[in-house]
């Protein structure tokens, strides 16, 4: 669709310069949008192109900020956005018919099924059995431009970090899934994206997500990641969460993609009073993956469960970075919990920043991270932040990191299990730790399955996405 | 003869607790061993699981013709050795079920038995659970995760029934419980008995002679088996001490 509006791409890149680019991996993204601005317009929706766009200009003149380099002193994401990836501006679907190539077989999740191939969201062979008033499908396709603009405004405004990945999609991202649920509406089913890199060429897909939960509407999210084959990847995607009063969102992600998919994930999700966000990250294979969390809660009683696990095993490098934002409200609950397990010469990073604001009161804030190196090459990171600038808190955080336990090892070897599979026992059980979290058991089943596959060595592809 | 120990010595962290121990127990047997603190009686059943702390410095042990030393601990369980632990390790996250699921097969494919399928384990579980009074919950949490003392002796037994060994080394089993606890525990064990199955019951008090009506009774001191006898020899020491056999030694 065509849009006359020039302002929002303009606007973009104001101001740039080339000294302010120079020798910047950023360059060729800019240079890409100043060469095919008009085909990237012709084949976005509309709705996004009508949304202000960070300043590249501003962001350039104070990179790299204090803040940057204290949220990403484990993973040079600018590095990971300086390779050459070809993109695909006229969104061709380059795999046809994804719902007979993909297969998702966990179909006792019971789920409605979006299918996002590189970043084209496909149409489903049938509706999907959402309630009425909702919506879940391609913002190219949802015709409530105004809903969007309204319900989204405060997303839109400003850009959420000072991640370069954020600032590349907020340029390329043309499309969009959207997940609207109108006030005191449930999605009896859960919703699940599965987002698939499939390509036979290195390829760059700009993703994002907008879920929108009016007040008391409940619903629960399923976010999945795959990589077919052995082509490299670089995906960069924004998800942007807004939970309105009472509202309940339970949101789960789960990367099985390829050592040659590099994935930098930005989530935002803003919190209004006596909103409850649920989520869960787990990877279970990658390349190189940075998740940037950051929940804010904005009203009293807001409850944020943030938890996650990382198996890796090989050369993997995984980041997960989580702010939990207390505002100037009342009563607040936040809970992190993160489990790593780590082998090979993989890297595993996790720093969780609890920011409780000037003004707020009664909040009750913990994290934990434990981590299980399991070779001499493994490397784990596990960082606590508490920003406290109030006085009726209760924060606590802990960190702990080792190998098997040996007394429990020899009490299984003892029972006639080797070595090997004692260890495999007790990972998994480390690991289930943070997968128990997961409210939705059939998922959560399902996922205990494929960790206990992945340590074994298995699962190079989730069954349930095998292609054809 | 079915267990058969010739002059071991064994240290741990460095020291010599061991000091030459000769033992035989055949088939069927139920020997106790008894001794003051030290004496290295809990050494002798770690060193026979293949703990690893332990280190074997000199001797001999064959279990049914085999050189036990040579076998790692998981196999030395599969050939039928058991121990019940005198404080059982937590294992938070691995359900009693699921851990003595992978212990039973891991058992049957070193005796080149197919595995137990999923409902036939089930249905042994719950057998041997009833046989013991178990409660269903605990099949469900961690391993020992939460018990209490004598849940944990309780849970010792119950495995010990899964598993079926020829020969059970029951580590101080006594210690920690009430009178009650142990009479439970000890007639879980006794239900378990066959005339194929020997023990090795290590203890301190007589009272476990009441309930395991062993064939004999040995005295360790010292890092040596010093005298052995029957089950009067453990009441002698009961209302004696230890003291006039170390000053025989």
């Amino acid at each position: 669709m065509m849009t006359n509006d020039m302002q929002p791409y303009q606007d973009a890149l104001a101001g740039v310069t080339k000294e302010l680019l120079a020798g910047s991996p950023l360059a060729q993204y800019t240079e890409f949008y100043a060469e095919h601005a008009d085909l990237l317009r012709q084949h976005s929706a509309p709705q996004l192109r009508l949304q202000p766009q960070a300043s590249w200009a501003a962001y350039l003149q104070c990179f790299p900020t204090a803040a940057y380099r204290e949220a990403f002193r484990y993973t040079d994401v600018l590095k990971a956005l300086a390779p050459e990836y070809a993109l695909n501006p006229t969104r061709r679907l380059l795999q046809a018919e994804p719902y007979r190539r993909y297969r998702c077989g966990a179909k006792q999740l019971g789920a409605d099924v979006l299918y996002v191939v590189n970043d084209v969201v496909a149409t489903p062979p049938a509706p999907l059995s959402l309630p009425e008033g909702a919506y879940a499908g391609a913002l190219s396709a949802w015709t409530d431009a105004e809903r969007f603009a309204q319900c989204f405004a405060q997303q839109n405004a400003s850009p959420a970090s000072d991640d370069p990945a954020w600032l590349v999609n907020d340029l390329l991202a043309q499309d969009a899934v959207v997940v609207y649920v109108p006030d005191g509406v449930k999605l009896t089913r859960p919703l699940q994206i599965v987002g698939m890199s499939d390509a036979t060429d290195p390829l760059m897909s700009n993703r994002r997500l907008y879920v929108y939960l009016g007040r008391k509407a409940q619903a629960t999210l399923v976010v999945c990641d795959h990589a077919m084959g052995q082509t490299p990847y670089l995906t960069t995607q924004t998800a942007r969460l807004v939970l309105s009063a009472g509202s309940h969102l339970e949101y789960y992600s789960l990367e099985e993609t390829s050592a040659q998919t590099t994935r930098l994930l930005n989530l935002h999700a803003q919190q209004a009073a006596g909103s409850t966000f649920v989520s869960n990250f787990v990877t279970l294979r990658c390349g190189l993956s940075r998740n940037t969390v950051r929940v804010v809660q904005a009203g009293d009683d807001c409850l944020t469960e943030v938890s996650g696990a990382l198996i890796a095993d090989s050369a993997e490098h995984a980041d997960t970075h989580v702010t939990v934002e207390h505002g100037p409200m009342r009563g607040g609950q936040s809970d992190l919990l993160f489990k790593q397990a780590v082998g090979g010469t993989a890297t595993g990073a996790f720093t969780g920043v609890v920011d409780v604001r000037p003004g707020a009161a009664q909040v009750a804030s913990q994290q934990q991270c434990q981590n299980m190196l399991l070779s001499d090459a493994a490397h784990v990171f596990a960082r606590p932040v508490l920003k406290i600038y109030a006085d009726d808190v209760k924060c606590s955080h802990g960190t702990t990191t080792g190998k098997f336990d040996a007394a429990a090892l020899f009490y299984m070897q003892q029972r006639g299990i080797s070595e090997a599979e004692a260890k495999l026992l007790l990972q998994h059980a480390f690991i289930y730790d943070a997968l128990r979290r997961i409210r939705l058991e059939p998922l959560r089943s399902r996922l205990s399955l494929l960790a206990e596959r992945r340590m074994r060595g298995g699962c190079d592809t989730c069954e349930g996405c095998a292609s054809e | 003869m079915m267990l058969q120990i010739k002059d071991l010595h064994a240290t741990v962290e460095g020291k010599e607790i061991l000091r030459g121990i000769d033992l035989n127990i055949g088939q069927g047997e139920v020997h106790v061993l008894m001794g003051p603190n030290g004496a290295g009686k809990s050494t002798l059943g770690n060193v026979l699981v293949g703990n690893p702390k332990y280190v074997v410095t000199a001797g001999e042990i064959s279990f049914n013709g085999k050189d036990l030393l040579a076998l790692p601990a998981h196999e030395r369980a599969c050939e039928g050795l058991f121990m019940s632990f005198q404080a059982p390790v937590e294992i938070p996250g691995v359900t009693m079920t699921k851990f003595l699921q992978t212990a039973v097969n891991a058992r049957r494919k070193y005796q080149g038995l197919a595995p137990l399928k999923g409902s036939e384990f089930l249905k042994l579980r719950d057998e041997k659970r009833r046989l013991l009074g178990l409660d269903a919950q605990f099949m469900s949490r961690g391993v020992n995760e939460g018990f209490s003392g004598g849940e944990r002796k309780r849970g010792e037994i119950f495995q010990m029934a899964m598993l079926e060994p020829a020969f059970a080394i029951l580590d101080e089993t006594d210690s920690g419980l009430d009178v009650d606890a142990l009479r439970t525990v000890a007639e879980g064990f006794n239900k378990l008995r066959t005339p194929q199955t020997s023990a090795l019951v290590i203890t301190h008090y007589q009272r476990m002679l009441d309930y395991m009506h062993p064939d004999f009774v040995h005295v360790l001191v010292g890092g040596r088996i010093v005298r052995s006898g029957t089950a009067e020899l453990g009441y002698e020491i009961e209302e004696r001490g230890f003291d006039w056999i170390i000053k025989e030694v």
